[in-house]
């Protein structure tokens, strides 16, 4: 489903100069699994899920979603994904069934198909009491569904969730980690990008580890967890970060 | 490739977004329909109020040497709104200008000692008032010393005609009688305020949708979900400016309106007060609804350029402080409406924001053209298109979606000086930085050598402001200018295409000048030319400082910083354009505009195509110098050359040219440029890293 070779994503920053935010990157995510990126703040983790997304182009490498080039196809790629992020925002002036609305119409949905979306995710999320009232009236966390329901809206067969859980209760948590499931039983695609490690250890059927741009170690949970001969996923992830290349440097920010 | 519905999804939203901001409410229908009648309120109380003091209050006058003019005295005594002091006059005159100034006088009366003697000679005596033009009073008592020193004036007239007949002073009286229709002289007068009106409005109107739609949606997170849905760039910038431009279009209309109907009550009520003053402010309905239609290019134009400041900055509050300096050339230039004696013409309505100025005024005083108003409308909606390239490019580009911070560096900006690379900004800056030199400085260079102006002109006016700007702007000379050595291919081709180009020019030159508009500017233009090649004397030292000079400094601007600026903004294609119709409307003479614009875009195709600068100075001077030749020996030409017509080129040459022409042309697009990497770094635009 998902194909990343060799990435590398160079940014120019006036200070430092050429920063590689991305560096040789490499893993391949098939249908029915979810994928963990696992890594610190400033690792990659985000640039590489907006290359996946098309919003930023790759320096070098190649990337292929379902099959479509994110640079020479963008257009298949963005049909084809789901992508939400832990700091997208909500039209606050729009309710949560026009902003499913909206992008549905975007994504190109039927009118018919787009009622029946629209239904089914306010049920799927329990969204019903508060589906017809402005988003900026709404909780972090009610605003959360609505995001989440808005990046479902054309029942993509790839998700990508970007640090989907940051700053959520674990009440909504659960929600989110229980349509994951459910996904992956559907035959879908996830790319679940996170720094926390028991929602990684939970969800994920296979991990990667990086840092740096970098990826340290690959594999599943249990693999991983043998690999560094490491009780937990987190003990696992400590011992691959202080022995990666370069360790010991100044961290980044 | 746009997809209509999409647009009109976005559009959709937009507008429902936006209705439901009661920001948007307010600036949209609030304020408009309450600020008129409450300016007018608030203006006529304080206008009446003043002016009542003013006319009514006491004035101080000081006459020094009263004794030397009883009769005159006499007369301002029996007024009792004077509040008259006399002084002795003492160490000349000025000695009493310290009341004026320091307040304790209005008015001083000075009477000269001889101004007695001089009234019974029958000569005309002198008296001279003094007053601070500073002070609004001593204004107000000048006046009404003026009509008493008038009125004396007259008394002493009427003794010295006594026994002559009835009209004696006056000689010769003439009538003044104005033809033009009441409606069309207070159109004319009211156009002017409502140019300046239309054009604050319409930068007004644009200005918060704008902001919420492009910044707003940055810093509220929600930019990025737009933009990794299927929705193409194009068809989000184009939604968005079609709710921005209705929006702002429903606000100026409304302002209008209520501007309309408060004054047009005003007046009313004024005028019921003040009956035969002459004054009818009484314009047609079908005037009225005239106005609207310099508000469409102009709500066009302010709508896409605030859309695209709006994108470009990362916030609300930058945002603010792009759009400003916008608001403000806008109202200036809305000003030139107000001078007099301008009458628009082609090359007005090809100015942005003026042309609709100007279109405003000629529509309301009656005496207007279809062609201007499509002008008009065709110069705005090329203008706005290009303001919504920028905008697409900018949604293009990966650094739209980081909010960072705006501080500027200066540690970073000395340190790295030299490296900057030109946009838009600088490129514009660049150019009407030239054209304001040659107004500034341009009269006051008249009346030196010829060559000495020539020089003057071409190094201070045109490549000196080049540089100062790349310096200022802290510029990479060498990728900015295209210092480069050139692919010998090109510099052979150049005197090529110079031929072959002119030959085809020539021709479009030949077809404007059957138009009279083009034809009479553009042989006082042809003769002005020739008359300074006289004046340079002999061929060779025409050819340098006529062909080589300009060719010089022209491209060093144009090719240089304009070039790279707009082609980093607009892209390769639009930037080429744009070079070119900058390039032709700096040469100011209408037919130039058109036949050296289209010179402009193949020089700046050339320029980007080759990446040396070099290769475009060739082609210029060979053009120039084959200009020239063309004038100095036109009636030595062998039998060959000669054509019939005296605009056209032989009809050999025109044949030949139309091979050569596309021959050269692919030859040099196939030759190497030398710098290659300049063709694909539109995404190289991120200047901070993110993960």
């Amino acid at each position: 489903m998902i194909q990343v070779h060799e990435l590398r994503k160079v940014f120019h920053d006036r200070k430092r100069g050429e920063v590689a935010a991305v560096d040789g990157l490499s893993f391949e995510a098939p249908a029915g699994t979810v994928f963990g990126l696992l890594g610190p703040n400033g690792a990659g983790k985000t640039t590489t899920l907006r290359i996946l997304s098309t919003i930023f182009k790759p320096t070098s490498g190649r990337v292929t979603v379902m099959g479509h080039d994110v640079v020479r196809e963008p257009h298949l790629v963005r049909k084809s994904i789901g992508f939400l992020s832990g700091d997208t925002g909500v039209y606050e002036r729009l309710t949560p069934r026009e902003m499913i609305e909206y992008f549905g119409r975007l994504y190109g949905l039927s009118p018919a198909l787009l009622r029946e979306r629209k239904d089914s995710l306010v049920r799927e999320f329990e969204m019903e009491s508060y589906a017809d009232t402005t988003c900026g009236k709404l909780s972090t966390g009610m605003k959360k569904k609505v995001s989440i329901a808005r990046a479902l809206v054309h029942d993509p067969k790839v998700i990508i969730l970007d640090e989907p859980t940051s700053g959520l209760d674990i009440l909504i948590s659960r929600v989110l980690v229980d349509y994951v499931k459910r996904a992956k039983e559907a035959g879908k695609c996830v790319i679940y990008s996170t720094h926390v490690m028991a929602e990684a250890e939970k969800l994920c059927d296979r991990v990667a580890i990086i840092a740096d741009g970098k990826k340290l170690a690959e594999g599943t949970v249990a693999e991983l967890r043998a690999q560094t001969g490491s009780p937990d996923l987190e003990d696992a992830f400590f011992r691959l970060f202080d022995a990666r290349p370069g360790a010991g440097k100044a961290e980044p920010a | 490739m746009m997809n209509l519905p999409n647009v009109l999804t976005i559009f959709r939203k937009e507008m429902i977004d936006l209705l439901r901001d009661r920001r948007t409410i307010f600036g949209m229908v609030v304020v408009p329909i309450l600020i008129y009648p409450l300016l007018l309120i608030m203006f006529s109380q304080v206008l009446a109020s003043q002016t009542e003091r003013l006319m009514t209050r006491k004035y101080s006058l000081v006459v020094v040497g009263a004794p030397n003019a009883p009769g005159l005295v006499e007369l301002l005594k029996t007024d009792d709104s004077w509040e008259i002091k006399e002084a002795v006059p003492g160490a000349g005159a000025t000695s009493s200008d310290t009341p004026l100034l320091e307040g304790g006088a209005h008015i001083v009366l000075v009477v000269p000692p001889d101004f007695l003697e001089t009234l019974q000679a029958e000569k005309s005596a002198k008296v001279e008032l003094r007053f601070n033009k500073a002070k609004d009073e001593s204004n107000f008592a000048l006046h009404r010393a003026r009509e008493a020193v008038e009125d004396y004036s007259s008394q002493v007239l009427k003794v010295r005609l006594q026994g002559k007949p009835d009209g004696f002073e006056l000689p010769v009286v003439a009538t003044e009688t104005d033809v033009a229709p009441p409606e069309r002289s207070s159109g004319f007068h009211l156009g002017r305020l409502l140019a300046m009106m239309l054009v604050l409005m319409s930068a007004v109107s644009a200005f918060y949708p704008a902001i919420d739609m492009a910044s707003g949606e940055k810093e509220r997170g929600t930019m990025e979900t737009l933009l990794v849905s299927p929705a193409l760039r194009s068809e989000i910038v184009f939604g968005k400016y079609l709710a921005v431009a209705t929006i702002a279009m429903f606000t100026a209309v409304l302002h209008l309106t209520s501007m309309g109907v408060t004054f047009s009550y005003f007046f009313k009520s004024m005028l019921g007060a003040a009956k035969g003053s002459g004054l009818t402010f009484s314009i047609r309905p079908s005037s009225a609804l005239l106005v609207l239609l310099p508000l469409i290019p102009l709500n066009m134009l302010f709508s896409a350029l605030c859309l695209g400041l709006s994108a470009f900055a990362r916030s609300y509050k930058e945002a603010m402080v792009y759009l400003t300096p916008v608001m403000i050339v806008a109202n200036v230039t809305s000003f030139s409406a107000l001078v007099p004696g301008i009458e628009f013409n082609y090359v007005l309505a090809l100015i942005p924001i003026q042309n609709c100025a100007m279109l405003t005024v000629t529509l309301l005083s009656g005496d207007w053209k279809w062609g201007h108003v499509f002008a008009t409308f065709a110069s705005s909606s090329v203008y706005a298109l290009v303001a919504l390239r920028w905008t697409w490019s900018i949604f293009q580009r990966e650094d739209v979606l980081l909010r960072g911070g705006a501080e500027f560096d200066w540690k970073r900006w000395l340190k790295t000086w030299g490296s900057a690379r030109p946009g838009l900004g600088t490129a514009l800056v660049a150019v009407i930085a030239m054209m304001a030199l040659q107004l500034a400085v341009g009269p006051a260079l008249q009346g030196m050598a010829t060559e000495k102006l020539m020089l003057a002109h071409q190094i201070l006016l045109i490549a000196l402001p080049a540089a100062a700007i790349a310096l200022l702007a802290s510029l990479n000379f060498r990728s900015t200018f295209r210092l480069r050595a050139a692919n010998p291919v090109h510099l052979a081709l150049a005197p090529v295409i110079a031929f072959s180009g002119l030959v085809l020019v020539s021709c479009l030159n030949a077809l404007l000048m059957k138009f009279p508009f083009f034809r009479t500017s553009g042989l006082e233009h042809g003769k002005a030319l020739a008359e300074t090649m006289r004046a340079l004397g002999s061929f060779p030292v025409i050819l340098v400082y006529m062909a080589l000079l300009p060719a010089l400094c022209e491209e060093f601007l144009f090719r240089g910083v304009v070039l790279s600026g707009l082609r980093r903004d607009l892209g390769r294609w639009a930037g080429v354009l744009a070079c070119g119709a900058l390039f032709g409307v700096a040469h100011q003479v209408p037919v130039a505009v058109i036949s050296v614009g289209t010179f402009g875009v193949l020089l700046s195709w050339m320029a980007l195509r080759s990446g040396s600068l070099l290769v475009t100075i060739l082609t210029h001077t060979c053009w120039n110098a084959l200009l020239i030749s063309v004038e100095i020996f036109k009636d030595r030409l062998p039998s060959w050359l000669a054509s019939a017509d005296a605009d056209l080129p032989a009809t050999g040459l025109i044949i030949a040219a139309a091979i050569l022409f596309p021959a050269a042309i692919w030859a040099f697009a196939r030759a190497r440029g030398v710098d290659e990497e300049e063709r694909d770094d539109v995404f190289s635009g991120g200047e901070s890293s993110a993960s």
